[in-house]
């Protein structure tokens, strides 16, 4: 092949690349780093045209100020409770049904089914069943029962974990599909030399099927784990961060302080420690994964 | 619906031109991305039926929905043919923050309900209205619109928030109509025994329980006049909430021991109390005129009168309110001319009354206009007359938002992870900020 | 490698009971729908006493509904049209091209997918907007596109990666067939089930988006149908038995493509795509 087509050759995969990289850079990475120059000003709804440079100032006040160090909290237990919840749920449901079961499509169905509804819509549904007045589904049973009304959504030390069981019942099944398909990638040898030497349902599982699942489980709990660090309309819909700071989180704060206060480059300031944060939290995950790996 | 696969099409016409073109690429390429702009740039309702008139687009925007300006918005369509008001409704809970996002965009609706501060004027988001309209409208009303003695905003007619309560069941446990905290504990003990829930309030939005302690605030101290001058001073950062409103704040606690509010109430939203106060199954509900159509609509035949938000020590009462929602005019409006005339034909009585009409209860700042109260307000005349109606945090300037803070507070005060003094050092605390950030 | 065994029967009679109690909270937005407030309140489970459709005739109405239908068609269709699309050709060149700007390229799109875009949405709203596409539904449909691009890329490079065979590329391009023609001839049809992963995936998430065209769409006659359900839970609506049917109704159409596009959702989202 001479030169001029290995040229021709080359810019023909950047302009495969070009109008992705394009929007990108135009709604995506542009827009962040002005956010991250910004982060460094004292821009504000009332210093909107006169933006002086203060250094780190606003990274000094946000770790100085209570709530947020609460926000990121309420963030962490619901991004590791959710993720938690989710696969170890579905690991087993995905195990069952991959099963050869008669109805194994309609299950799987059933399961996935309520991860298609928009977050917004089942936040008001799950609203309706947790209210502590007469129409509560919940406590409704719960008082059928001959127990006490459960405040889910009022009590502010259960709150965020009524936010969590709902965003569960939501992602369980997605996260399901994705154990499956990756169940179906191994071969069923495995489980007949298994078989063979008379290995017990719960062996298999432990040696072949979980070490097999790496993929899936990799894929499934830092997915789940960045969507849990990103979490908003689930609350936003459900408590509205509420009762007082309960169920406040990184983001819903990062609204309230950036937007509807007008500190604007503190809200840029809080939005990079967030980044950092979960980048952060990522390295490590996929280390622990790596050192589960080698085991 | 044909177009809605216009950009499908477009998008797959891009890919058959870049499959046959296997040699000569650069070029084609580039027309993938353009190629789809002006086709969906045409989408908008331009291409739809074409008018005799090329009517003007003057956007509005407010929190309450559609069904409370109807008669407004109808009003507008008959008076100004060649004006076209596209009503926007924006949820209260995000309003602010959508609006102030396009606001600092430079962008937005042409006419803004609300959000008219010393902040968004000194940005200079909002036109000076003061020349063409000032005049027309009482002082009281423009007085939260008006900054450095410039007016920014049209007030419409008064909002106010009181307690209703069920005449009917009031009369069948033979209970009179309390005029202090005290009474209103004897009433609810007795409502109680009877197995009917005193006061239905929807805890768990902030701004319900922030203006539950406002009705007791204002009576037993920002109404007085060393309250209304630490009000002011507040506003200006002079004051501090946390020795002002401490004992208030205790007080209102007494809702609590008397078990007429509790933590059960912070996961009942407002529609579920006005569910419970209209079933009957409780008696008073604290609110203003924009419920009353959801009251009849729900109770047709209950009867409902009103008192006004109790103190300790008697007197006519508190109004928790002010003037309403002050409409103002985007400076980086393209339709200024268009949206004048919409604000000037609001500043007639005709343009009042339709604003009234749905939002019947309160009453118009504009200049020769008075509106009827309707009978459901007997019980709160006293107060009326004695013009007991006040909204504290109209006065706090851009201390404004830590109003928020403080309902966010009562929360956690019913909840029992903070004291009174907490909450109110912690609101101080967003107040100093606030300020400071606009010196 | 399983029969049907009495085992195997138990376990599938105890999933069915689970997944019916799993479907309750469906089952009871499904069924309130047709209820009046009365009875909905006095036996929330049972079902109806007297079907009444009024409830949807009045949210068809009050959400303009077949309007604002063909605004979602437009904005999920476009949006996961350049979706599938753009992600599919950077993927690909991503995968085949791994110098060193292409890796930094791949990780800045990898880094997107941890940003909330809540972080920067004052400067995208300048962006937007100095780009004259405020409350337009170009402006959406790109956002959209922006933001699941990171996703897709990955999703469809660790497909291209582990099962695209390199040979048959090779092969074409002995053949004199350029880039373009390899991959739209060769490689994209190999990756219709990732594709297929991704097309379903984002039709859900444009489609349930609702805060992007709440802040990026001003005009009602633009918005789209969560808009409508978002418009009614305003503090002024209190009819409830009203509200259920709107957000039945905002997502009926998502039902119905679910329950035609399953078999490629439940079969497993191609396993190719976690071996990343």
């Amino acid at each position: 092949m001479n030169k001029p087509n290995i040229f021709k050759r080359e810019i023909n995969y950047v302009l495969l690349l070009l109008p992705a990289l394009l929007i990108y850079c135009t709604f995506f990475i542009f827009p962040t780093i002005k956010t991250a120059l910004y982060s460094f000003t004292n821009w504000s709804d009332v210093h909107p045209v006169v933006v002086k440079f203060v250094g780190i100032d606003n990274y000094i006040a946000l770790f100085k100020d209570s709530i947020y160090l609460t926000g990121i909290k309420n963030t962490l237990i619901y991004a590791v409770l959710a993720m938690l919840g989710q696969n170890l749920l579905a690991i087993p449901l995905a195990v069952f049904l991959n099963k050869r079961l008669k109805t194994k499509n309609l299950l799987r169905a059933a399961f996935f089914l309520p991860a298609v509804f928009s977050v917004l819509v089942i936040g008001f549904l799950w609203n309706f069943m947790y209210s502590p007045s007469d129409f509560g589904l919940i406590n409704q049973l719960v008082v059928a029962l001959g127990f006490e009304r459960i405040n889910f959504l009022g009590d502010p030390h259960l709150a965020l974990y009524s936010v969590i069981i709902a965003s569960v019942w939501q992602w369980v099944g997605y996260t399901m599909v994705i154990y499956l398909a990756n169940l179906q990638s191994i071969s069923t040898d495995y489980y007949e030399a298994a078989k063979i030497d008379r290995a017990s349902g719960l062996q298999m599982f432990r040696y072949i099927t979980l070490p097999l699942l790496l993929p899936a489980i990799t894929f499934n709990t830092v997915m789940g784990m960045i969507n849990g660090m990103k979490v908003f309309d689930i609350v936003y819909a459900l408590t509205g961060g509420g009762p007082g700071y309960s169920t406040e989180t990184i983001v819903s704060l990062m609204i309230k302080k950036g937007l509807s206060e007008g500190f604007y480059s503190y809200g840029a300031a809080f939005g990079i420690v967030f980044v950092i944060l979960v980048g952060f939290i990522t390295f490590i995950h996929f280390t622990l994964i790596k050192m589960w790996e080698r085991r | 619906m044909k177009r809605t696969w216009l950009i499908p099409t477009t998008a797959l016409l891009a890919l058959s031109i870049l499959i046959t073109g296997c040699s000569s690429n650069s070029t084609n390429n580039s027309s993938t991305k353009e190629s789809a702009t002006p086709n969906d740039t045409a989408t908008p309702k331009e291409s739809k039926a074409p008018e005799p008139v090329k009517k003007v687009k003057v956007r509005l925007s407010y929190w309450n929905k559609e069904d409370s300006v109807k008669a407004l918005l109808q009003l507008f369509k008959d008076k100004l043919p060649d004006i076209d008001v596209e009503y926007q409704f924006i949820d209260n809970k995000t309003y602010v923050d959508v609006i102030k996002t396009q606001l600092a965009a430079g962008e937005g609706p042409d006419i803004i309900g609300g959000v008219i501060d010393a902040n968004t004027v000194k940005t200079g988001y909002f036109e000076d209205l003061t020349e063409r309209y000032a005049s027309k409208y009482y002082e009281t009303g423009t007085s939260t619109a008006t900054f450095d003695n410039k007016l920014y905003g049209l007030p419409q007619a008064s909002w106010f928030n009181g307690v209703y309560y069920n005449v009917d069941l009031f009369a069948k446990y033979d209970l009179k109509i309390p005029t202090t905290l005290d009474e209103y504990f004897q009433v609810a003990d007795v409502l109680k025994k009877n197995g009917i829930k005193p006061q239905a309030i929807g805890l768990k939005n902030p701004n319900v329980a922030g203006q539950s302690f406002l009705g007791l605030a204002l009576n037993d101290f920002i109404g007085t006049t060393e309250g209304k001058k630490w009000n002011d001073d507040f506003g200006k950062g002079n004051s501090k909430m946390v020795d002002a409103l401490e004992p208030s704040l205790t007080t209102w606690t007494e809702y609590l021991k008397h078990g007429v509010f509790t933590k059960d109430m912070l996961g009942l939203e407002e529609e579920q109390a006005i569910d419970e106060f209209t079933s009957g199954k409780a008696a008073m509900f604290q609110a203003g005129p924009w419920y009353m159509e959801t009251f009849k609509q729900k109770a047709p035949d209950m009867k409902i009168d009103m008192f006004p938000n109790l103190g300790t020590k008697g007197g006519p009462g508190w109004m928790v309110g002010g003037p309403g929602v002050s409409f103002g005019l985007n400076a980086k409006s393209k339709v200024k001319d268009a949206a004048y005339k919409v604000l000037d034909l609001l500043s007639t009585p005709e343009g009042q009354n339709a604003y009234w009409v749905d939002n019947k209860g309160g009453s118009s700042f504009l200049k020769g206009v008075t509106f009827e109260m309707p009978a459901e307000y007997n019980g709160a005349q006293e107060a009326f007359k004695a013009g007991n109606v006040m909204y504290p945090v109209n006065n706090w300037g851009v201390a404004g938002p830590a109003f928020s803070d403080l309902g966010k507070g009562i929360q956690e005060i019913i909840a029992g992870t903070k004291t009174p003094r907490q909450v109110l050092e912690a609101v101080d605390k967003k107040a100093v900020e606030l300020l400071e950030k606009s010196k | 490698m399983n029969r049907y065994t009495k085992g195997t029967a138990v376990t599938e009679i105890l999933l069915l009971v689970l997944g019916a109690i799993f479907l309750i909270p469906i089952y009871y937005l499904i069924i309130t729908t047709f209820k009046t407030p009365a009875d909905a309140v006095s036996h929330p489970m049972g079902l109806p006493v007297n079907i009444t459709f009024v409830n949807y005739v009045r949210a068809f109405k009050a959400m303009n509904y077949i309007h604002v239908l063909g605004n979602n068609l437009i904005i999920t269709i476009s949006s996961v049209a350049g979706i599938v699309m753009f992600s599919a050709m950077a993927a690909y060149s991503l995968v085949r091209r791994t110098s060193h700007f292409n890796r930094i390229v791949f990780l800045l799109f990898m880094v997107g997918m941890m940003v909330p875009y809540q972080m920067g949405i004052l400067a995208l709203y300048k962006q937007v907007a100095q780009l004259g596409l405020m409350n337009s539904h170009t402006g959406v449909i790109l956002i959209e596109i922006c933001y699941n691009l990171p996703f897709s890329i990955f999703l469809i490079k660790s497909f291209i990666g582990s099962a695209v065979p390199f040979e048959l590329e090779e092969a074409a391009r002995v053949d004199g067939c350029g880039v373009w023609r390899t991959f739209l001839q060769i490689v994209f049809p190999l990756l219709m089930p990732v594709i297929a992963t991704v097309a379903i995936l984002n039709t859900l998430g444009v489609w349930n988006d609702f805060m992007t065209p709440l802040l990026f769409l001003q005009s009602r006659s633009k918005g789209v149908l969560l808009l409508e359900v978002f418009r009614n839970i305003g503090q002024f609506s209190t009819d409830w038995t009203n509200f259920f049917p709107m957000m039945l109704l905002a997502v009926a159409p998502l039902i119905l493509f679910y329950i035609f596009m399953q078999k490629y959702i439940i079969n497993g989202i191609t396993s190719g795509s976690l071996k990343g």
